[in-house]
C-alpha cells in the first residue's frame, strides 16, 4: 500500500512538474524581452508611422480575411457536415492541406499559380495580386478559409440534426430550418471561428511574404514588420512589435475563452 | 387515413422489410417492439426524413411517399423532443406559425389556448427550454406540434425519459388531447403497459418486420409468431407434437412427455410439430377449499413452489412441475397471494387453462 501511494505521488509530481516547467518557459520568453523594452520605446514605437501602418494593415486585412472565412466557411462546413459527399475521406483530406502544409510552400504555390495563364488572366481582369496588398488577403484567405471550413464542420457536426428535422416537420424548408434553427444554435461556434480565423490571419507570415512580398509601408503586416526590422537590426522596434502581437494574442485568446465558456453549451 | 403498403427501407444499420398497415382517421396505432426493431426508422420514413427503397405511403388518399417533410402536414414528436434551445417556450410553441402562414397574433393566442389545455400556461414566460422538467418539455413539444394542426401525429417513445408519476399523468392526458383535436396517432413504444393502455390497434415490429397487427386481445391471446409471444412475456413455452384433434380441442404431447389439452387452430394435422404457451397471468393455483370451475378443469399438474418475487402489486412464482423438471412461471395478484399464504417448497396444484393457451405450428419459427 505504501509503495503504491509513493508511485501515485511520483506520477502526479512528474507530470505537474513538467507542466510547471513549460509554463515557466513561456514566462521566461516573455520576460527576456523586457531588457529591450521600456516606456519610451513603447510610446515612440506606437507613434512611429511604420508601426502604425503595420498594425492597421494587419488588423484590416485579418478582418477582411476572417469575414471571408465565415462567408465561405459556414455554407461549405455545413455541406461537408450534413450532405453525403462522394469520396468524403479524400475531399476532407484535400480540404485540410492548405492548413497543414508549410505556409511558405503554399505561398510558393500561389506565386506560381498567379504566373500561369489563368492566374495572369485573373490579375488582368480583376485585381493584381503578386507583390500587392491584395496578395496579403489572398495568401491569408487561402489558409484561413479552409481552417474555417474545418472548424464550422465540427461545429455543425455537434448540432444534433433532429433539431432541423423538427423544424422541417413543423413546415420549414431546408433553408428555413438552417436559418431559424441551425445557424442560431451555431452562434457561439461562429463567433469562435471568426476570432480564431482573425488570429490565424493576423499571425500569418510565410504565405504572405512569399506572395505579397515584404515591401516597407506597402505590404508590411505586423509579422513582416518584425522580420524587416530584425533583418536591419532595429531590435527595439522589433521588440515593440512583438509586444503588440503578444498583447493582441492574449486579448484574442481571453475573449475566445470568455465567449465559449458562456455559450457553446447547446447540447 | 394512413395507408402504408409494402414499405421497405434500408440503410447502414437499419432495415424495414415489406411493412404494410393502415390506420383509420382519429385512430390510435401503437407500434410495439424491442429496441433496435426499426421503430424510429418507420416514423422517420413516414415523416419524410428517410427515403424508402420500395412501397407507398398514402395520407388521406394522397401519395406522399416522396414528398418533402414540410409538405406532409404531419406532426412528429421525436424521442429527444428537439425543443429549440435558442428559443423561448413561446417561440418554441409558435415556431410552426411562420411556414404555415398563421399570423403571429393568432399563433400566440392559439399557443395560450393550447398551453391552458395542456396545463403549461405558467411556462409561457420562461425563456430557456433546457430548464424545464421532462414532463413539461413533453407538453411543450405537444403544444408546438398541435399549433400547426396536423392530421397525423407520430410519437417516438414519448414517455421513455419520464418518471413513473409524470408518465402516468401524460398517459391519461394523451387520449383526451388526441380525441379533442381529432388527430390520427402512430405511437412507438417498447413498453407493454403503454401499448395496452393506449393502442386501439397494436402493431408488433421485431427485427424490421411487422409480425402482427391487431387488437389488444388478438396480440395477447393469439400471438402470430413466437417472437410476439416472447415479447408479450409468455415465458411458459413448450414444444411438442399433435396427438389427437377433435372439434373442440387438440391433445398434444410435450417434448418432456406431458399431455396437454389445447385450443383448436386451423390447418393443423395429426403428428404436426407445434409450439404452445401460456402467459404467467393465466396460470391458476387450485385452492383445495374451493370447487373447480369447469373451465379450469384441464391441464392440471402438481407442482412445487421454488421461488417467490414481489414485483409491486403482484407476485411472481416459479414452480417445478412434479416429476418433469419443467419450470412454470406464474403471476398472482397480491391479495390472492397473501390470502393463500404460499411458502417456498410448498406443494400446490396448478391448472393451465386450455383456452388460455396459444398454439403455433413449429415451422412458424423465425
Amino acid at each position: 500500500m505504501g509503495r503504491k501511494k509513493i508511485v501515485a505521488r511520483a506520477f502526479t509530481v512528474a507530470f505537474s512538474g513538467l507542466l510547471a516547467m513549460v509554463f515557466m518557459y513561456i514566462l521566461l520568453l516573455l520576460f527576456s524581452q523586457v531588457s529591450y523594452l521600456n516606456k519610451d520605446v513603447l510610446v515612440s514605437s506606437l507613434q512611429d508611422k511604420e508601426v502604425r501602418f503595420a498594425l492597421a494593415l494587419s488588423l484590416e486585412s485579418a478582418l477582411v480575411v476572417a469575414a471571408l472565412a465565415l462567408l465561405i466557411g459556414i455554407p461549405a462546413g455545413y455541406a461537408l457536415s450534413r450532405f453525403s459527399v462522394p469520396a468524403k475521406a479524400v475531399i476532407d483530406t484535400v480540404m485540410d492541406l492548405p492548413v497543414v502544409i508549410s505556409p511558405v510552400a503554399l505561398g510558393a504555390m500561389l506565386l506560381i499559380f498567379f504566373n500561369t495563364t489563368p492566374g495572369l488572366l485573373f490579375q488582368e481582369h480583376f485585381f493584381p495580386v503578386v507583390f500587392n496588398v491584395t496578395g496579403i488577403i489572398v495568401a491569408q484567405a487561402t489558409i484561413v478559409v479552409f481552417l474555417a471550413i474545418r472548424l464550422m464542420k465540427s461545429i455543425f457536426d455537434a448540432i444534433d440534426p433532429t433539431y432541423e428535422m423538427a423544424a422541417r416537420v413543423l413546415g420549414e424548408s431546408k433553408a428555413g430550418a438552417f436559418w431559424r434553427v441551425t445557424l442560431p444554435m451555431a452562434r457561439p461556434g461562429i463567433i469562435a471561428t471568426f476570432i480564431l480565423s482573425w488570429a490565424r490571419a493576423l499571425g500569418e507570415f510565410g504565405a504572405t511574404v512569399t506572395l505579397a512580398g515584404a515591401t516597407r509601408m506597402k505590404t508590411e503586416t505586423l509579422p513582416i514588420a518584425i522580420y524587416l526590422n530584425l533583418s536591419s537590426v532595429r531590435i527595439e522596434k522589433a521588440v515593440a512589435l512583438v509586444s503588440i502581437i503578444v498583447l493582441l494574442a492574449f486579448l484574442i485568446l481571453l475573449a475566445l475563452r470568455l465567449l465559449t465558456d458562456k455559450g457553446a453549451l447547446y447540447q | 387515413m394512413i395507408q402504408v403498403r409494402n414499405l421497405t427501407v434500408a440503410g447502414p444499420g437499419f432495415y424495414l422489410d415489406d411493412i404494410s398497415f393502415s390506420v383509420s382517421k382519429a385512430g390510435y396505432l401503437i407500434v410495439l417492439g424491442p429496441s433496435g426493431a426499426g421503430k424510429t426508422v418507420l416514423l422517420d420514413t413516414l415523416a419524410g426524413l428517410k427515403k424508402p427503397q420500395k412501397g407507398r405511403i398514402l395520407f388521406a388518399g394522397r401519395d406522399i411517399t416522396y414528398a418533402l417533410p414540410e409538405e406532409r402536414k404531419i406532426g412528429y414528436i421525436q424521442q429527444n423532443l428537439a425543443l429549440f434551445p435558442h428559443l423561448s417556450i413561446m417561440e418554441n410553441i409558435t415556431f410552426g406559425a411562420r411556414p404555415n402562414r398563421i399570423p403571429p397574433s393568432r399563433a400566440r393566442e392559439r399557443a395560450r389556448e393550447l398551453a391552458a389545455f395542456l396545463g403549461i400556461e405558467h411556462l409561457l414566460s420562461r425563456s430557456n427550454p433546457l430548464t424545464l422538467s421532462g414532463g413539461e418539455k413533453q407538453r411543450v413539444a405537444l403544444a408546438r406540434t398541435l399549433l400547426v394542426e396536423p392530421d397525423i401525429i407520430l410519437m417516438d417513445e414519448p414517455f421513455s425519459a419520464l418518471d413513473s408519476f409524470t408518465r402516468r399523468q401524460l398517459i391519461f392526458l394523451l387520449p383526451e388531447i388526441f380525441t379533442r383535436f381529432k388527430v390520427t396517432v402512430i405511437h412507438v413504444t417498447h413498453d407493454l403497459q403503454e401499448a395496452f393502455l393506449l393502442g386501439d390497434k397494436i402493431a408488433v415490429l421485431i427485427d424490421g418486420r411487422l409480425q402482427q397487427i391487431g387488437s389488444r386481445d388478438d396480440i395477447y391471446r393469439r400471438p402470430a409468431t413466437l417472437e410476439v409471444a416472447r415479447l408479450l412475456l409468455n415465458r411458459n413455452m413448450f414444444s411438442g407434437r399433435v396427438d389427437a384433434i377433435s372439434s373442440t380441442e387438440i391433445i398434444a404431447q410435450s417434448s418432456q412427455g406431458l399431455t396437454f389439452q389445447l385450443p383448436v387452430i386451423p390447418n393443423l394435422y395429426l403428428g404436426d410439430k407445434i409450439h404452445f404457451g401460456i402467459n404467467p397471468r393465466e396460470v391458476v393455483i387450485i385452492r383445495h377449499d374451493r370447487p373447480l370451475a369447469p373451465r379450469v378443469q384441464s391441464n392440471i399438474f402438481p407442482a412445487t413452489v421454488r421461488s417467490i418475487f414481489d414485483q409491486y402489486g403482484s407476485y411472481l412464482l416459479f414452480l417445478d412441475l412434479a416429476g418433469t423438471g419443467m419450470k412454470i412461471e406464474l403471476e398472482l395478484p397480491g391479495y390472492i397471494y397473501h390470502d393463500m399464504a404460499l411458502k417456498m417448497g410448498e406443494q400446490v396444484t396448478v391448472s393451465l387453462k386450455k383456452d388460455s393457451f396459444w398454439v403455433l405450428p413449429a415451422n412458424e419459427e423465425g
